[in-house]
């Protein structure tokens, strides 16, 4: 239980939703309401694919790169700093410009960083080896599930509540997944 | 606008996973995974410390192969770990010439004794008696037991033990040796070391003498080890990695250990872990050499995988640590795989000015020592303990049984 605990708050500090909503809010609004939402849960599902295959590839992963779990723990502990700094600093996940004018932006990692990419990847490998492919794959279909609601949800929560309790809520995302990250780190020293 | 933006971000993440990569996580190599090699290279380590052993009882302590000499200096205390290890190799490999050798290094030790008070301690000089040396002495007489069954150093066993006990102080800890000229313990020095290796001692001997209250005085140096001696000693990065707090433990699991006990063993698991994953990224590639700077000698090598060994018995023999067992064993093998890989082979031998200090030898630089040898040996003899899946570190039959009087 402490395991699922622990990986869920993982992934889901590592996907930081709230980070994601400025930059998915501020998306030109070509597309209708229904469109955008069918949009982003896609981009929730290849997320989730990702995420649940990476965790699922785990050992693969390890093996190929031939480092010891505690070792890439430690790595994806250091990747994912860049992204909590982001977060902290600007309280979003990347800058609004980035999500404009291309249709393929729901699949391509680079674009939705947030969701699948260089931070929550090499956490989904790290904690599919340390806590096991099941307590992996359950974690990160709750934190997609969640993330995708708060996202779907974001442009009238950020009506609601404002802009800047958005950016404070992305910009503590940042902190959650800077401790995720140092967390990862502190028991990757004290692994065997 | 975007295919810049995406460009500058995959080259960002492109540039910083390859840092990441070089820096952080670096390939791991174990070195061989053949027990056959892991065996072969024990055999020739206790081959090495057979060979050099000099007329007097004692060993080639240094080898410069450079300059191809042999300085004149010696350790008292690494003597009685290398005639430790040898009785390991009588009783456990069956190895005659490592009996024969490590009774002749025992002669040494014991026309190096000084008698007082009813105890006796190795004190070459005659001014000075250092606790570790007569510890590991007294191991080295228990692990001759064990393969031999001879009581005939029984006496002296216990005599070893009360000199322990008489440098032991009111919080399990000890004091680092006894003053003979001046007739009182050495109240300033301090050692990390000798006081696992004394904990071991005292495990050993109530194991062999199990009613005469030689546990109490094991368990107050165990609760020592476990809670105090880091502070007291002031380890940057606790826990210490001492292997001889391990060997203590694992003699002691069956006695039943305390969480705190069996916590100070997983983080001791863990110290060992990662000082063995660092050395298996200095094997895995130059960049991995180059960043972690300073090679290691064979003798603290070997130290890792003798206390990986205890810590894996401990975990065999306590629930609460049977979770750690696989990853204990994984990182004993790939340890186990290092030294064997590193060790001079005989051909390799022929290339030095004396191929017979260099074949079963460990160098660090052009440097071997004889404590090189007998950490590593000890560690690939336990590592294969591992590896068969064989919890008891003693003999499962007297090797050499003393005749009968």
């Amino acid at each position: 239980m402490i395991s699922l605990t622990v990986a869920t708050l993982g992934m889901l500090a590592s996907i930081a939703p709230f980070g994601a909503i400025p930059p998915l809010v501020a998306r030109p609004g070509s597309a209708g309401p229904a469109s955008s939402r069918r949009l982003l849960w896609s981009a929730c599902a290849v997320a989730l694919a990702i995420l649940c295959g990476s965790a699922l590839v785990a050992d693969r992963v390890l093996d190929a790169l031939n480092v010891s779990s505690p070792t890439f723990q430690m790595a994806a502990g250091a990747l994912a700093a860049p992204h909590a700094a982001r977060l902290l600093l600007t309280g979003s996940g990347m800058p609004p410009g980035r999500m404009q004018g291309n249709a393929l932006e729901w699949i391509v990692p680079v674009a939705t960083p947030l969701l699948a990419g260089p931070a929550s990847v090499p956490i989904a490998v790290s904690y599919g080896a340390r806590f096991g492919e099941g307590t992996t794959i359950v974690a990160t279909v709750f934190a997609v599930a969640v993330s995708g609601s708060l996202v779907t949800a974001g442009a009238r929560f950020q009506d609601r509540a404002g802009h800047g309790v958005i950016s404070i809520l992305g910009r503590l995302s940042g902190v959650v997944l800077a401790v995720v990250a140092l967390e990862l780190a502190i028991d990757s020293t004290r692994s065997i | 606008m975007l295919f810049r933006s995406a460009l500058l971000s995959i080259g960002f993440w492109a540039i910083y996973i390859l840092a990441i990569r070089v820096t952080v996580a670096p390939p791991e190599s174990c070195g061989t995974d053949s027990a056959d090699a892991i065996r072969e290279a024990a055999g020739n380590a206790v081959s090495w410390i057979v060979r050099n052993q000099l007329q007097d009882g004692r060993y080639v302590y240094l080898y410069h192969a450079d300059s191809d000499e042999t300085p004149p200096e010696y350790s008292e205390v690494r003597h009685a770990g290398v005639t430790m290890s040898l009785y390991q190799a009588a009783g456990r490999l069956n190895d005659a010439d490592a009996l024969a050798a490590a009774d002749r290094a025992l002669a040494w030790m014991e026309s190096n004794l000084e008698r007082h008070d009813g105890w006796a301690a190795l004190a070459p000089g005659g001014r000075r008696a250092s606790l570790g040396a007569s510890a590991l002495m007294l191991v080295s007489l228990h692990e001759r037991r064990l393969a031999t069954a001879d009581p005939q150093h029984d006496e002296l066993m216990k005599e070893l033990a009360r000199f322990i006990v008489t440098l032991q102080r009111p919080d399990g800890g000890f004091h680092v040796a006894y003053d003979i000229l001046g007739g009182s313990p050495d109240t300033e020095g301090t050692s990390r070391y000798y006081p696992g290796e004394a904990l071991w001692a005292l495990a050993l001997t109530h194991e062999a003498f199990p009613d005469e209250g030689w546990d109490w005085h094991a368990r107050s140096a165990l609760d020592f080890v476990t809670l105090h001696r880091d502070e007291v000693e002031d380890v940057r990065f606790p826990p210490l990695a001492d292997q001889w707090a391990a060997y203590g433990l694992s003699e002691m699991v069956e006695w039943g250990l305390s969480e705190e006990h069996i916590g100070y063993a997983s983080r001791l698991a863990a110290r060992f872990g990662l000082l063995v994953r660092t050395e298996s990224q200095r094997e895995g590639s130059w960049y991995g050499r180059a960043l972690r700077a300073g090679d290691v000698r064979a003798s603290a090598v070997g130290t890792w995988a003798e206390g990986l060994a205890g810590l894996w018995r401990v975990s065999a023999g306590d629930e609460r640590m049977a979770d750690l067992q696989p990853a204990i064993k994984d990182r004993l093998q790939c340890v186990a795989g290092i030294l064997a890989s590193r060790q001079v082979s005989t051909d390799e031998s022929r290339a030095y000015a004396r191929p017979e200090l260099a074949a079963g030898a460990w160098f660090i630089g052009d440097e071997t020592r004889m404590d090189d040898q007998q950490h590593a040996f000890s560690g690939l003899l336990y590592a294969l303990d591992a590896i068969n899946g064989n919890a008891d570190r003693e003999p499962a039959t007297i090797a050499f049984p003393a005749p009968q009087p």
